[in-house]
């Protein structure tokens, strides 16, 4: 496994229906526009645990299913960790007062796998982890991820807006959430506007 | 013709993007005609000096040293590198030392850096060819600096390897490698094992399968093979009324997917052989070339402009010298005559050609001569041994003392079956005896616990029933075994243990008292059942010729007609195949002969397997929302061409868009596939 992060910041500006990089980059999606909200600055992140994960994979798939889902499992949990570690490395970093928010990525919400040909330039996702997009826009390697991540001012007034955005946002799709559930800044899946998902976090 | 100079950006572990190691990156560039050969960038020069011995290991050709001033660090939002022009230019005296003979820099670095750079090293030639990490290795960390003129010199008192001290006038790396994606394999060390069984040749299944275009079944020969020990896989895919060039490339590239060993491209199909070492990604060994003058006129120019290491057959338009002395003369032709192609002789094997002992007893002692001879040399040999055994009764005990005998003459790799344990037995002690496994420490560690006589009968502690339904893959087999032995017929088995046994698991995960792990642990129990059943078949058809081959040719073998065949597929565009697998392997346990088309499947690839097999019914999934636009249009094309059933699923699906997309059914998951094709096949359900 050869596990690798890119990143870049940006200045930024989020208006109703996009966000504009200061380098002139703009990516269009209503969530992801209320995901930066009033942040003035993000990261461009990407990772991923390499080809080799794949083959491997590849091969367990050719010897038992049962260990070949259990590896999709494990490789899936691998990724996620990877980033988080990543993200807390990122965190590190900023000074005192401004925080990380969590991973928003392509595909999330109305915010189209298309736009992956926009980020991958923007981060040379090739040159600097081996990482590609296939033309439907797949990853390859496949255990990968790309996302923004929002630097916000984490201050108390901040956090009382996020309760008001929280509880809107709860009416609107109507999810039967009680206010002491998870925070909104923990919940990926309220951002998302699939409710019907299986697999989506009450 | 303009000098090409190619560079790599390694991480500090010495490995590429993709996985390849140092010596495998050179390897390759070297292989394909490269003047200068480095490293750039995402380095500093103290980390590049540390790598550049294992680029000199395996080639002389000059290496480029362009380092960044260090790495770089996040310093206030920007970033910025910590090697200054002083220490950088310290650096790059080591990088000099060590062999990097065109200098410069990378991230980081300016003129300043590159001005002290040339003041340091003004005066300096490049080190000798050859000498750098050899001298190094004997004499420790204060290594003399020789120059280049006293090269030879500096080689005839060290340890310079045998073939340089025999040939002096040679200036070029005698280290013969061969490489896949990861890490090379070396010649001339520890011999070489290479598996033979990708070859179609008296296997009825692998025949099946590249007929069939399984390349599953050649996979999972190649993992076993790999498994038991095997360095490089050979792949040969001749096969009468087959079209060579397409299923040798598919074999390659299926094979390549899952591992980086290095392959040996086994044709003598020119055309396949070129698109085959056009496609492979590494340095490649290829089988084979002859004496004749139309093989190398043919051979040699792919293998040059490939940069492959070629097998060389000891015969010509004579036929077989039936002395020692007619096959080196051959080899000697065919060395000769690759230099004239610009090929080093570093990348000739030589096959001295085992002929059976039951013709002629003196067969062994001039392959033994040619053997040792070539040796002399420093010229490396490789042999297919099990032929010296043609005709003769219990070949595995004449095999592997020729083995023996062989690799005690120096033969530097040996083609054979690694599912051969006598084989395997005669090279691992032979590889303790000779000090090529020092301290026996391979031997001990393969063969410590292994059981002195192989009588322990494994007992069924489970019925095949309860095996399958408990997930227990080896309890599975070994309780199908009994019943077969018991003289009850597949077909019982099939419908009295394996089916009931899936149904219960199916039911129990329908009603969610079971999940995906405990189904999918089943699957491969039942997968191990048919695998015995299967075994049991082919023993049975090759004894008496009987039906059963029929039913032991399909994958399962239940109560399944051949005519059942579906073809399954991940629509364009997708990538994501977990769920197709899990599917196909429980229609499998079904007993439905599954075509399976694999992952981002154009629409006229379905529709063409469809009308190939008549296949009845056909899978799609897609993970992916954006995905579904191509599902939607493999249905169409299905629609215009084929009258089959079409069943769709997978995460993005649910039966509204299954319905608004034009599918016959939808399958939330691989229970109800399963449902929906028993109802399709068995049920008469239009």
């Amino acid at each position: 496994m050869q596990p690798r992060y890119t990143v870049k910041r940006f200045g930024c500006r989020a208006d109703a229906e996009s966000v504009v990089l200061d380098n002139g980059t703009v990516f269009h999606s209503k969530a992801l526009a209320r995901y930066v909200g009033e942040a003035t600055e993000l990261f461009l992140f990407g990772a991923t645990l390499g080809s080799r994960v794949d083959s491997a994979l590849r091969r367990m798939a050719l010897t038992s299913v049962a260990e070949a889902g259990a590896g999709q499992a494990v490789a899936t949990a691998l990724i996620e960790t990877y980033c988080d570690d990543c993200c807390a490395e990122l965190q590190k970093q900023l000074p005192e007062g401004m925080k990380l928010k969590w991973r928003f990525s392509p595909g999330y919400g109305d915010w189209a796998l298309e736009e992956q040909k926009i980020l991958f330039p923007v981060l040379d996702c090739a040159h600097t982890i081996g990482l590609t997009l296939t033309e439907s826009c797949m990853m390859a390697p496949v255990k990968s991820v790309t996302a923004v991540m929002a630097i916000t001012e984490d201050d108390e007034e901040d956090k009382a807006e996020k309760n008001k955005n929280e509880k809107t946002f709860l009416k609107k799709f109507n999810c039967n959430q009680t206010e002491n559930h998870f925070p909104i800044t923990n919940n990926k899946c309220l951002h998302c506007n699939k409710i019907d998902c299986e697999f989506r976090q009450k | 013709m303009r000098p090409v100079f190619v560079t790599f950006t390694f991480d500090r572990d010495g490995k590429l993007l993709n996985g390849a190691d140092v010596e495998t990156a050179v390897l390759m560039a070297e292989g394909l005609g490269v003047d200068a050969v480095g490293f750039n960038c995402g380095l500093g020069p103290d980390l590049v000096a540390r790598l550049l011995p294992r680029a000199r290991r395996v080639t002389d050709l000059p290496l480029i040293a362009n380092p960044n001033a260090g790495l770089p660090v996040e310093k206030d939002g920007k970033t910025v590198f910590t090697t200054g022009p002083e220490e950088f230019a310290d650096y790059m005296l080591d990088v000099y030392r060590e062999g990097g003979a065109v200098l410069g820099g990378c991230c980081g670095t300016n003129p300043d850096y590159i001005r002290l750079v040339a003041e340091r090293t003004k005066g300096l030639k490049p080190m000798p060819l050859h000498a750098v990490s050899e001298i190094k290795n004997t004499e420790g960390e204060e290594a003399k600096i020789i120059i280049a003129d006293d090269a030879e010199a500096a080689a005839n008192e060290s340890t310079i390897s045998p073939a340089y001290k025999n040939n002096k006038k040679e200036k070029y790396s005698s280290i013969t490698a061969v490489a896949g994606y990861g890490a090379p394999v070396y010649f001339g060390k520890t011999p070489v094992l290479i598996g033979e069984r990708i070859n179609p040749t008296g296997k009825p299944l692998l025949k099946e399968a590249l007929r069939n275009g399984d390349m599953d079944y050649v996979c999972r020969l190649g993992l076993e093979q790999l498994d038991n020990g095997a360095h490089i896989l050979d792949v040969n895919a001749g096969l009468p009324g087959l079209n060579e060039t397409e299923t040798l490339c598919n074999a390659v590239t299926a094979l390549q997917a899952i591992t980086p060993v290095p392959l040996e491209i086994d044709t003598s199909n020119y055309e396949a052989m070129e698109k085959a070492l056009r496609l492979y990604n590494g340095k490649p060994l290829l089988n084979s070339v002859n004496g004749k003058q139309e093989s190398m006129d043919n051979v040699f120019p792919l293998a040059k402009k490939y940069g492959a290491a070629v097998v060389g057959l000891c015969l010509d338009e004579n036929g077989i010298p039936d002395t020692a002395e007619g096959r080196l003369a051959v080899a000697e032709k065919i060395i000769k005559t690759a230099a004239q192609y610009g090929i080093k002789t570093k990348d000739i094997l030589i096959d001295p050609l085992a002929l059976t002992v039951s013709t002629d007893s003196r067969n062994p002692a001039i392959d033994l001569a040619v053997i040792k001879a070539l040796k002399a040399k420093g010229i490396h040999t490789v042999m297919g041994v099990s032929n010296i055994s043609f005709g003769l009764p219990n070949r595995d005990a004449v095999n592997s003392a020729f083995f023996a005998m062989s690799l005690a003459a120096g033969l530097s790799s040996a083609i054979m079956n690694p599912q051969s344990g006598r084989m395997l037995e005669a090279y691992h002690a032979y590889c303790a005896l000779s000090g090529a496994d020092e301290g026996c420490k391979e031997f001990v560690a393969r063969y410590a616990d292994a059981p002195q006589h192989n009588t322990a009968v494994k007992v069924s502690e489970y019925t095949l029933y309860d095996a399958i339904v408990k997930g227990l893959v080896e309890q599975s087999g070994i309780a199908t075994k009994k019943l077969l032995e018991e003289q009850k017929a597949p077909l019982e088995v099939i419908n009295q243990f394996i089916i009931p046994a899936l149904n219960t698991v199916g039911e129990g995960f329908g009603k969610k008292t079971l999940f995906l792990p405990q189904l999918l642990m089943a699957a491969d129990a039942a997968k191990a059942a048919f695998d015995e059943i299967k075994k049991q078949m082919q023993g049975s058809a090759a004894q008496n010729n009987t039906a059963t081959a029929s039913a032991g040719g399909n994958a399962s073998g239940a109560d399944a007609s051949p005519g059942d065949t579906i073809v399954l597929a991940v629509v364009k565009g997708d990538i994501h195949d977990i769920g197709k697998n899990i599917v196909k392997v429980l229609w499998e346990n079904y007993g439905y002969h599954v075509v399976d088309l694999g992952k981002d499947v154009p629409a006229e690839s379905v529709v063409e397997a469809v009308e190939k097999h008549h296949a009845k019914l056909v899978g799609l999934t897609a993970l992916m929302t954006t995905t579904v636009a191509a599902m939607e249009d493999t249905i169409q094309a299905l629609r215009r061409k084929t009258n089959t059933k079409i069943l769709v699923g997978g995460a993005v699906m649910t039966q509204e868009y299954a319905d608004t997309i034009g599918a016959d059914g939808y399958a939330p998951d691989a229970v109800a596939a399963v449902d929906y094709a028993n109802q399709l096949f068995k049920g008469n359900v239009e």
